[in-house]
């Protein structure tokens, strides 16, 4: 039953009726006003102004205490749980009769939420026997306190997380145990949307990773946290990791299903696009233009299966917690100009254009050259697939007043609708109205979405229906995350683009 | 390329289509290549010292890529050869540092044309 409700019904009725006898009350006066004609309606007006204001007042008050009651009770209670029993006294709840039952339901669930607090400082300090259970578990247990300090770790945490027992007490808890979560809300976001709006609630993450300093991935497992307001004095949440790396980690030698079901597409997709090379190559003067724009689209589709598979790939990734940027010092314009350079054949297939407006003197940026080429490919796909009649599509990229490189994906074809503009990030999302006319996996943007993001940055769009699409996307300046311990000894010696890595000590260098 | 310059690759390949592509445009573009197709004959190729630089596929029958490189990386005689991991794997975060310390290069096979992979192979530095 909805106890609130029940009692707004009743101050409604209160309300209702001394509304209706304060209006009686009036209505009386000026019945009696018709038996004094010798007095000046002057008079009269003061006399029963002052009559009907006075009863109006003596009205409102009744009403205000008799709806604050609960509301006093409630006060009553929380001091006296917070102070304790000997500071005041317990409500008593028989002295309210407007929302006695909201009360009655509302007042013991107070106490139980801070029963704890009437216990030891610390549940933690049990007995010998419990103590020594908690500490020799083997289950990595942490207890956190409402300044989301580390308040107790036993042994099998402190392993795990690396970090001794009596070191990281008081620490704070998100800087000491370095997980790395494959869901948006990470533990941290998660306490602190407790913090502010739950009693108590429960979480579990699948795929979390543990780092040491390094940086290094040590441990995979799952987390379940518990948070209770009222758990303790200080005490607020309890942490425990299950350690699954056996599980998660790579089963033979890092070859999951999907790597190798990947494998097993790219192989003939090699093969494709070796002999269309080859076809290029032998047949590439003999061919007329007919011919030669077939060979262009050949090539292109098999490009753009090239793109789909690791489209996939890294979906599964991002869900498996998998997706690893390797952020790097990199000139931006040529990022891009690489990028497009491979990607252009894509479009000039389908016959559009790509215009490019790199504006001069941009910062160096911290990316991870693999991903963004995805990033690129997959927009300028998509800008390819929704141009419609238009053959132009113009790739911008401008510096931002907070130091960041702005990059716009522009086309000038049908654009999107409103009602779908919001979605269009979300995974597997399609445009109804175009899915049957326009191939794809709803795949693309999502997985734009997911790297920028990773990569500290933001993508958004803006679309006028029958104008065109513009998509942009944010990095962030090098010397802006420089500090955030950019990439490793091993990532500085080495150059990384679309498709692989070769050390840099294997390149020329003019 | 005059054939004293002539740049020796071995390529470790199964798959008899793609060894065919790679060695012909490695061939056209001026390498002398050799193909292999098991790890075993690999490994003992790698060893000979006899190249200046290495192809070598993840998957392979006998002994894996992994396998070979561990081997290689293990051993006290060091061999002279860049060594450049082609395949269509993808590698784990974990094995991917490992991998970085063994090998000189990573190249994703469907994502390169046999053209491109002479290009790439035209810019390594060789001692």
């Amino acid at each position: 039953m909805d106890y609130l409700k029940q009692f707004q019904g009743q101050a409604k009725i209160l309300v209702f009726l001394s509304l209706a006898v304060s209006n009686g009350f009036i209505v009386g006066l000026w019945y009696i006003s018709a038996y004094f004609t010798d007095v000046s309606s002057v008079a009269l007006i003061i006399i029963y102004g002052s009559l009907i204001f006075l009863f109006n007042w003596l009205m409102a008050d009744v009403i205000i205490s008799r709806i604050t009651a609960p509301l006093k009770l409630v006060r009553q209670a929380v001091h006296h749980v917070s102070e304790g029993a000997s500071a005041s006294s317990p409500p008593n709840l028989q002295r309210v009769w407007l929302g006695r039952e909201l009360l009655t339901h509302l007042v013991p669930q107070i106490y139980k939420l801070a029963s704890g607090e009437r216990d030891d400082d610390s549940p933690l300090q049990v007995s010998g026997v419990s103590e020594t259970v908690l500490y020799t578990l083997p289950l990595a247990l942490v207890v956190i306190n409402n300044q989301e300090e580390i308040e107790y770790i036993n042994q099998s945490a402190a392993k795990i997380f690396d970090t001794p027992s009596d070191a990281v007490a008081g620490k704070n808890v998100h800087e000491s145990l370095r997980m790395q979560f494959a869901t948006k809300i990470t533990f941290e976001a998660w306490l602190n949307m407790c913090r502010k709006k739950r009693v108590t609630s429960t979480k579990t993450w699948h795929h979390v990773r543990i780092t040491n300093t390094d940086g290094n991935v040590t441990h995979q497992g799952d987390v379940v946290a518990y948070y209770n307001k009222g758990l303790g004095k200080r005490i607020e949440t309890t942490l425990a990791f299950f350690d699954r790396s056996e599980d998660y980690a790579s089963d033979d030698e890092g070859i999951s299903f999907m790597a190798l079901a990947v494998h097993e597409l790219r192989t003939p997709i090699t093969i494709m696009r070796g002999y269309i090379e080859v076809f290029e190559e032998e047949l590439g003067d003999k061919l007329d233009g007919e011919q030669t724009a077939y060979m262009q689209k050949l090539s292109a589709s098999a490009q753009q299966l090239t793109s789909f598979v690791s489209n996939i790939l890294n979906v599964a990734r991002i869900e498996e917690n998998q997706l690893m940027l390797h952020l790097e010092e990199q000139k931006w314009s040529e990022v891009v100009h690489a990028a497009i350079n491979d990607i252009s054949i894509r479009a000039e297939a389908h016959a559009k254009h790509i215009d490019l407006n790199i504006h001069t003197g941009l910062p160096t940026v911290a990316v991870d050259r693999m991903s963004i080429y995805e990033v690129l490919a997959n927009l300028i796909d998509n800008a390819v697939k929704y141009s419609g009649d238009s053959d132009r599509i113009v790739v911008s990229s401008r510096l931002m007043k907070d130091g960041s490189v702005e990059t716009t994906v522009q086309d000038f074809g049908r654009g999107i609708d409103g009602s779908v503009l919001k979605h269009v990030f979300e995974k597997f999302y399609r445009n109804h109205r175009s899915k049957n006319a326009i191939g794809g996996t709803g795949l693309g943007l999502f997985l734009c979405k997911e790297i920028i993001e990773a990569h500290g940055g933001h993508i958004w769009v803006r679309s006028k229906e029958g104008e065109g699409s513009t998509f942009g996307f944010t990095v962030q300046n090098y010397q802006a995350v420089a500090s955030n311990n950019l990439g490793g000894d091993n990532s500085k010696g080495i150059t990384r683009n679309a498709h692989g890595w070769i050390k840099n000590h294997s390149m020329y260098r003019e | 390329m005059s054939q004293s310059q002539q740049k020796k690759v071995l390529c470790i390949e199964d798959e008899h289509f793609i060894s065919e592509l790679y060695m012909r445009s490695l061939n056209k573009a001026g390498y002398d290549t050799t193909v292999v197709v098991d790890g075993v004959t690999g490994l003992k190729e790698i060893e000979s010292d006899a190249y200046d630089i290495v192809l070598i596929d993840l998957m392979l029958p006998g002994m894996t890529g992994m396998e070979i490189l561990r081997t290689l990386h293990d051993s006290d005689k060091k061999v002279r050869a860049r060594i450049i991991v082609t395949t269509n794997l993808d590698v784990k975060e974990d094995l991917r540092s490992e991998l970085e310390q063994m090998a000189d290069g990573y190249i994703i096979k469907a994502e390169i044309t046999p053209r491109q992979l002479a290009e790439i192979l035209d810019r390594i530095k060789l001692d």
